[in-house]
């Protein structure tokens, strides 16, 4: 759960976001939508404790893991490794050979575990995608924040991204997408929130 | 429950957090060795060429120039303590650190600079992995190891490059040469040269790595914090030689 309680944010003077409150709670997919610059990222920037709020508070219960714009792989380490560090956060006291097994079937399901040795950079910009949404999935996270959904990410996956995204409902879990699409808003979001006069607003189709 | 009021952090936080890190450094699960060999293998291993080069280089030309100017003073047995002075307490600690600074302090700038571009930074902090304890804290202690065992390297070195050109002037056999050094050395210079090689070395992966993480959004804030890297960890290395040069007089006087 997520609970935003009157943030302001403003960047070089200028004012972002103005006394924003909202709840986002858990077991469904919640929709933040907006126009291009309408401070979507910052948002979730902020969300995740990555940018301090001018003032107010962010409330978060539970693990959080996060998609980008960009894939942000560790780009020293390789896929394995990327994915393994996710893992050891989360399950500190799993064996080895149990977050391996995880990995490779997780890279299997994504026809990627032939990359499984390879570093970020040697990896097409789609895959490093799925590389990315594979750390947040595996990682089992209370709160998924996704930042432009199924952009770059080839359209013969969008099955299983779908299925996982359905387990992490059924687990309870808040998945919360950030987008200017209006297709993604219909699609998925159960709860919907727009952004607009720097403050945020629910709102249905 | 958590409050996610966090985030930026001052350069005395960021020491702070450092020093707190590195206290828990046994507790800590997200400490990664792999990094700590891979600091040393690039800071230490791949250093030692230039290193066994300018101390090869440094000691005979101290032993060649001092040589020259103590014979006509009839003091050739002081060029035992310009050795110790030159090669182990104070100039050899300075010109690793700098060898340090030129090629590993820049290196870690640069790196951590393009991980905030590509948000490899937030990445981490996302999933709940400190930086301070993930990316930090393992090149301090490979900095730091490094620095010291180059240190104790260029010392050897550099008292070989001593004794080669030393043959020029008076064919010792080198144990004589070397008895002599020897007996010249005392424990306050081995100890000043360990103790300012690793607070360099410290002050070197502190500055350089906060200077990397304090790059925003621009790939052009990469080089100018680089510059400031390189001018902050100068000011900290002379800083460091000279309370080592004090500590040396202080403990002189009291002997």
């Amino acid at each position: 759960m997520i609970e935003i309680k009157e943030l302001s944010y403003s960047l070089d003077g200028k004012e972002i976001f103005n006394k924003v409150s909202a709840k986002f709670s858990p077991g469904q997919i919640i929709t933040v939508s907006g126009h291009s610059g309408s401070g979507k990222s910052m948002l979730l920037s902020i969300l995740q404790g990555l940018k301090l709020p001018s003032s107010g508070d962010v409330l978060l219960s539970g693990t959080s893991a996060i998609c980008f714009q960009v894939p942000a792989l560790i780009s020293n380490l390789t896929v394995e490794l990327n994915l393994l560090l996710a893992l050891d956060v989360k399950f500190p006291t799993m064996s080895l050979r149990e977050k391996v097994a995880i990995i490779n079937d997780a890279l299997n399901d994504y026809d990627l575990y032939s990359k499984k040795g390879d570093r970020p950079a040697m990896l097409s910009l789609g895959q490093q995608y799925l590389v990315a949404l594979i750390r947040s999935f595996i990682f089992r996270p209370a709160n998924f924040l996704w930042d432009e959904p199924f952009v770059n990410i080839d359209e013969a996956y969008h099955d299983k991204i779908n299925d996982q995204l359905n387990r992490l409902i059924e687990e309870k879990s808040l998945v919360v997408f950030f987008t200017n699409r209006k297709e993604i808003v219909k699609c998925y979001g159960q709860t919907k929130f727009i952004i607009e006069d720097r403050v945020l607003k629910n709102y249905e189709i | 429950m958590k409050s996610l009021l966090a985030s930026k952090i001052s350069f005395k936080e960021y020491f702070a957090d450092i020093l707190f890190d590195l206290v828990n450094i046994k507790e800590n699960r997200n400490i990664s060795t792999s990094v700590i060999i891979n600091q040393i293998f690039f800071t230490g291993l791949e250093a030692v060429t230039i290193v066994s080069v300018v101390s090869l280089l440094l000691g005979a030309v101290i032993i060649q120039q001092g040589y020259m100017v103590l014979d006509t003073l009839g003091q050739r047995t002081l060029i035992y303590n310009i050795l110790v002075s030159a090669i182990i307490r104070d100039f050899g600690p300075f010109i690793v650190s700098f060898i340090i600074l030129a090629r590993s302090g820049t290196a870690i700038s640069t790196e951590l600079g393009n991980m905030m571009i590509n948000k490899e930074i937030d990445a981490l902090k996302a999933f709940g992995i400190s930086p301070i304890s993930y990316i930090v804290n393992p090149r301090v202690v490979g900095v730091v190891i490094s620095i010291v065992v180059l240190m104790i390297y260029f010392s050897i070195f550099g008292i070989f490059g001593g004794y080669l050109a030393s043959t020029m002037f008076n064919a010792l056999p080198f144990s004589d040469f070397f008895n002599n050094f020897i007996g010249t050395l005392r424990l306050i210079d081995i100890v000043l040269m360990i103790t300012k090689s690793a607070l360099s070395g410290f002050a070197i992966a502190v500055i350089c790595s906060y200077h990397g993480l304090s790059v925003k959004v621009a790939s052009t804030e990469v080089p100018q914090r680089n510059i400031m890297a390189v001018a902050h960890s100068v000011y900290a290395i002379f800083a460091v030689h000279l309370l080592g040069v004090l500590a040396h007089v202080w403990v002189m006087g009291l002997i």
